[in-house]
Formats: structure tokens, C-alpha cells, sequence
């Protein structure tokens, strides 16, 4: 059995996640026309991929194999950040300080468009995962409301 | 203990725990919408009623012959018809059997008429 902060956490754990995108986001659309980095070329888009936790550690429960104890429940964190390996857009721009022989510029794999679209697909599962805070909220304090009066 | 605080009150904490835990696995589920590969989980009050109610001990019919229904999910197998289906010969033209289609008990008319 979770206690009521756990739920809390596993939550919090999906805001933190969210966030984490955010930034991932931010930066693409930062770096949108970037085309120097520190390992040569343009900046490449960079992608969260998320992972679910689960706390293996803690006894299962479960009568059989696809059953989970809540205890076991630990909420989205971010695996890792990866780079999107699709080529880069090339621009004819001559006078750009990177353009190449034929006057080709390689530019960022950022779809700018499609980073607002992102953008607004973390802002809505930050907004899901804080309702899911305040429904366990709005548990604990009915519960606590037992005692009352 | 009787009065106020007997079994019936232990209860209504199990049934706080219970909605608790659907909470739980909700936020789960929805701090992991958008994990690759990850599949919703949910809390399966049903299928655990269900089986307590089709082998469970405590919830049997009491019988007096052996022949009575112990409980209905597992009964309902003996209504099968074995090679023939028994007929209502009252009925002229169509008769009607009793079978067991798709775990359902229905009526189904023969195609065929008895004749007198």
C-alpha cells in the first residue's frame, strides 16, 4: 500500500520529466540556426526518450507475473537525451561564413514548427500530471475530513 | 466485537485503500504517457470479484441435492446440449431447444417441424 505522498511523488516524478523536455524544447528552438558547435557542424535536434520506474527492490505482491504490487510504482524519469540522426537542411546562402564550395549551408534538423508543437504537447502533460496532484490532494484531505466534526 | 466499530466498519478503510490505489496506478499511468512501449495499468476489481464469486468458498448457493446449482457461472456448462436437443413436442410447427450459444442462454428454433 502507497501512502498518499507516494502517489504524490510518482506525479512529480512525471512534472520533473516534463520539465526536462522543456528544456530539451528550449534548446532546439534556441539552436534552431545554429551551424557552429563544440564538435563540429550544425546543431543536431536533441529528443528526450522517458522510461518507466519501477522499484523491482520491493516484494511483489502480485499472485501472478503481470500483476504489480503499488509499491512497486515509481513514476517516469528521463532515460536519456538523443540526438535525431536525420540529415541536415541545406541552404543556398554564398555569403554565410559555412557555406560550402557550392555556396550550400548545412543548417539545424530543426523543425521549428514542430518544437511548438512539442512544446505544447509537455505543457499539456505538465498541466495532466499537477491535475493528478490535486485529485490525490483532494483524497487526502477528504480522508482527513473523517476525524472532523 | 459488537456495536459500532464491528467487521463492517474494518470495511470501509479496505474500500479507501482500494480507491487509493486506483489513484496511484491513474497517476502512474498518466506521468507515463508518453513512455515508448509502456501499456496502462489498471486496477481489476472485477476479474478478482468474479473469481471469488466462481470458485470462491464463501459464496456459494446452498443445496439440498446434488443435482442443485452450486453456483451459477460454472453451472451454466451443464445446460450444454450433449448430441441431441431436447425438444418441446407441444409446438406444431417450430420447436424450440434450449442451447448454449457464446455462454448465453437462449432460445433457438429448430429448423425443421415435428410431426404428429
Amino acid at each position: 500500500m502507497l501512502d498518499i505522498f507516494s502517489t504524490m511523488n510518482i506525479s512529480a516524478s512525471g512534472m520533473t520529466a516534463q520539465r526536462m523536455r522543456l528544456d530539451v524544447i528550449a534548446d532546439n528552438i534556441a539552436n534552431a540556426e545554429t551551424t557552429r558547435t563544440d564538435e563540429g557542424g550544425p546543431y543536431r535536434r536533441k529528443n528526450v526518450v522517458f522510461q518507466e520506474v519501477l522499484n523491482k527492490a520491493m516484494g511483489v505482491r502480485g499472485g501472478s507475473t503481470n500483476t504489480l504490487a503499488t509499491d512497486q510504482l515509481g513514476g517516469v524519469h528521463v532515460d536519456s537525451i538523443v540526438e535525431d540522426q536525420r540529415p541536415f537542411k541545406l541552404v543556398y546562402d554564398p555569403a554565410h561564413p559555412d557555406a560550402n564550395e557550392e555556396g550550400y549551408v548545412q543548417m539545424p534538423n530543426v523543425n521549428v514548427l514542430r518544437e511548438m508543437i512539442d512544446l505544447i504537447n509537455a505543457q499539456r502533460s505538465y498541466e495532466a500530471n499537477v491535475s493528478s496532484i490535486n485529485a490525490t490532494k483532494a483524497f487526502a484531505s477528504a480522508a482527513l475530513g473523517i476525524g472532523k466534526g | 466485537m459488537n456495536g459500532f466499530f464491528n467487521s463492517n466498519f474494518s470495511t470501509l478503510p479496505a474500500a479507501l485503500d482500494a480507491a487509493s490505489t486506483r489513484n496511484t496506478i491513474i497517476a502512474q499511468n498518466i506521468a507515463n504517457a508518453e513512455t515508448p512501449g509502456y501499456k496502462r495499468k489498471e486496477v481489476d476489481f472485477e476479474t478478482y470479484l468474479q473469481q471469488a464469486m466462481g470458485d470462491g468458498d464463501g459464496l456459494e448457493l446452498k443445496k439440498t441435492n446434488d443435482k442443485h446449482f452450486k453456483n451459477i457461472p460454472q453451472q451454466l456448462e451443464m445446460l450444454k446440449p450433449e448430441s441431441e436437443p431436447a425438444r418441446i413436442p407441444e409446438l406444431p410447427t417450430t420447436a424450440i431447444t434450449w442451447t448454449l450459444t457464446n455462454k448465453r442462454l437462449c432460445w433457438q428454433p429448430i429448423p425443421y417441424a415435428i410431426r404428429h
